[in-house]
C-alpha cells in the first residue's frame, strides 16, 4: 500500500503539532485553499455534467440522496444505545457521519489521478448531493422535542444548508463548469494544474488542526475511537454495494465508498449550530476531525482502492 | 467506560485486526487495517484498566462496620 504524496503533508502537519511547532497557516490562506479546493472539484464536475445524459443522472441522484438519508440512521443507533450519548448529541453527530467531507474526497481524488484510475467524472454533483439528507435526517432524529425548540428557525436552518460556503461554491462550480463546458480550459491551468499543491498545503494545516484535537477525546477515547473507525467502514460497505448496483466504474466504486466513508466537519457543524444548538459540537468535530478523517486519510482510502483493483 | 462500549471497542478492534491481516495476507492491502485494530483493541483494554482503578473502593464496607460498632 502505497500513500499519495499528498497525505504526507497531513502527516508532517500533525507531527508538528504534536511536538507543539509554532507552524500554522494563516487563516487567509487556508480559507482560500478551502475556496480553491471547492470550485475547483466542482468546476471539474461541471465539466462533465455538461456532457453526461441526463437519463443516467438522475436515477444515479436519486440512490445517492437515498443513501444520504441512510446513513444517519446507522450511527444513531450506537451513540445512543451503546454510547449512552444524548438523544440531541446522537442526532447531531449522526448528521455528521451521514454527510460528507470534501476534503477526504479530494484525498481520494488525488490518489486516483495519481495511479491513473478511471472514474465518472460527475462525482462533485455526487458530494453536494450528498451533504444535505443527512442534516434533515439528523434533525429528525433528534426528536419532536428539540424540533419544537427550533421551530422558528427553519427558514435559517434551511438557508444554512443551501448557501453554507461549502454547498454554495461546489454547487457554484458545478453550474460555472456546466454552463462553460470546454470553455473553461481558460481557467483550468489555475484550478487543474495546481490542485495536488494547494491540496497538499491544505492537508498540512489539517493535520495540525486534527493533532491539536487529540487531548479532546481523553474522556471516551475507547469508544470515539471504535466508533470513529468502524462507522466509515459501514458507510463505505453499504456505498460500494451501492456503486455496484449503479453500474460505476472502479474508480467510481472507490469515490463513493469514499463519501459514505467520510464524515463532514465544517457544513453539518455551521447547520447544526443553528438546527439543534444544545448538541455538543466540540465532541461531533473533533470526532470526525480527530479520527475518522486521519483514519480515512492514511488507512482506508489505500485499503478501499487495493480491495477495488483486486476484484476488478 | 460501560461494559457495553469495552465489548463494542473489543469486537470492532478484533474485527479491524482479523480483516486486516486476512487482507494483509493475501497480499491485497497492507497491514493499516489490522494495526488500526490492534490499536483500538489496546486502547479500549487500556481505558478499562484505568477505569476499574479509579473506582472508589470503600473505606468500610457494611459488615466492617458492624464489626467496629460491635467492638465500640
Amino acid at each position: 500500500m502505497q500513500l499519495d504524496i499528498v497525505v504526507g503533508f497531513f502527516v508532517l502537519g500533525a507531527v508538528a503539532q504534536l511536538l507543539r511547532s509554532d507552524l500554522r497557516l494563516p487563516e487567509g490562506l487556508y480559507k482560500s485553499c478551502v475556496i480553491f479546493l471547492l470550485l475547483a472539484i466542482g468546476l471539474k464536475g461541471g465539466v462533465a455534467l455538461s456532457s453526461s445524459p441526463i437519463a443516467t443522472l438522475v436515477p444515479q441522484s436519486l440512490a445517492v440522496v437515498a443513501f444520504g438519508a441512510l446513513l444517519p440512521l446507522l450511527a444513531f443507533p450506537i451513540l445512543l444505545y451503546i454510547g449512552k450519548w444524548s438523544r440531541v448529541d446522537a442526532a447531531a453527530t449522526a448528521a455528521h457521519y451521514g454527510s460528507v467531507s470534501v476534503a477526504t474526497y479530494a484525498v481520494a481524488v488525488a490518489l486516483l489521478d495519481s495511479r491513473g484510475v478511471d472514474y465518472e467524472a460527475y462525482f462533485p454533483l455526487f458530494v453536494a448531493l450528498l451533504e444535505v439528507p443527512a442534516i434533515i435526517v439528523g434533525i429528525l432524529l433528534a426528536g419532536a422535542a428539540a424540533a419544537r425548540g427550533n421551530a422558528g428557525h427553519w427558514g435559517e436552518i434551511i438557508r444554512e444548508i443551501f448557501l453554507n460556503q461549502g454547498v454554495l461554491l461546489l454547487l457554484g462550480g458545478i453550474a460555472i463548469g456546466a454552463w462553460a463546458g470546454e470553455r473553461t480550459a481558460s481557467v483550468m491551468p489555475f484550478f487543474g494544474d495546481l490542485f495536488h499543491g494547494i491540496l497538499a498545503l491544505f492537508l498540512l494545516e489539517m493535520g495540525r488542526v486534527a493533532a491539536e484535537r487529540l487531548p479532546a477525546i481523553r474522556k471516551q477515547g475507547g469508544f470515539l475511537l471504535s466508533f470513529g473507525v468502524l462507522m466509515p467502514l459501514m458507510g463505505a460497505a453499504a456505498a460500494a454495494g451501492l456503486a455496484t448496483l449503479l453500474g460505476l466504474s472502479p474508480g467510481g466504486v472507490v469515490l463513493l465508498a469514499v463519501l459514505g466513508s467520510s464524515a463532514s466537519y465544517i457544513a453539518v457543524p455551521a447547520a447544526m449550530a443553528v438546527a439543534l444548538p444544545q448538541a455538543n459540537a466540540s465532541l461531533s468535530i473533533t470526532l470526525s476531525l480527530a479520527i475518522t478523517f486521519p483514519f480515512n486519510v492514511l488507512v482506508a482510502i489505500p485499503a478501499y482502492l487495493a480491495l477495488v483493483q483486486h476484484w476488478s | 467506560m460501560t461494559k457495553p462500549q469495552l465489548f463494542f471497542g473489543l469486537a470492532v478492534g478484533t474485527l479491524l485486526a482479523a480483516l486486516g491481516g486476512t487482507l494483509s495476507a493475501a497480499g491485497i492491502t497492507g497491514s493499516g487495517l489490522a494495526a488500526t485494530g490492534v490499536l483500538v483493541l489496546l486502547v479500549n483494554a487500556a481505558y478499562w484498566t484505568l477505569g476499574q482503578r479509579r473506582r472508589p473502593i470503600p473505606v468500610e464496607s457494611p459488615p466492617d462496620r458492624r464489626l467496629a460498632q460491635g467492638a465500640g
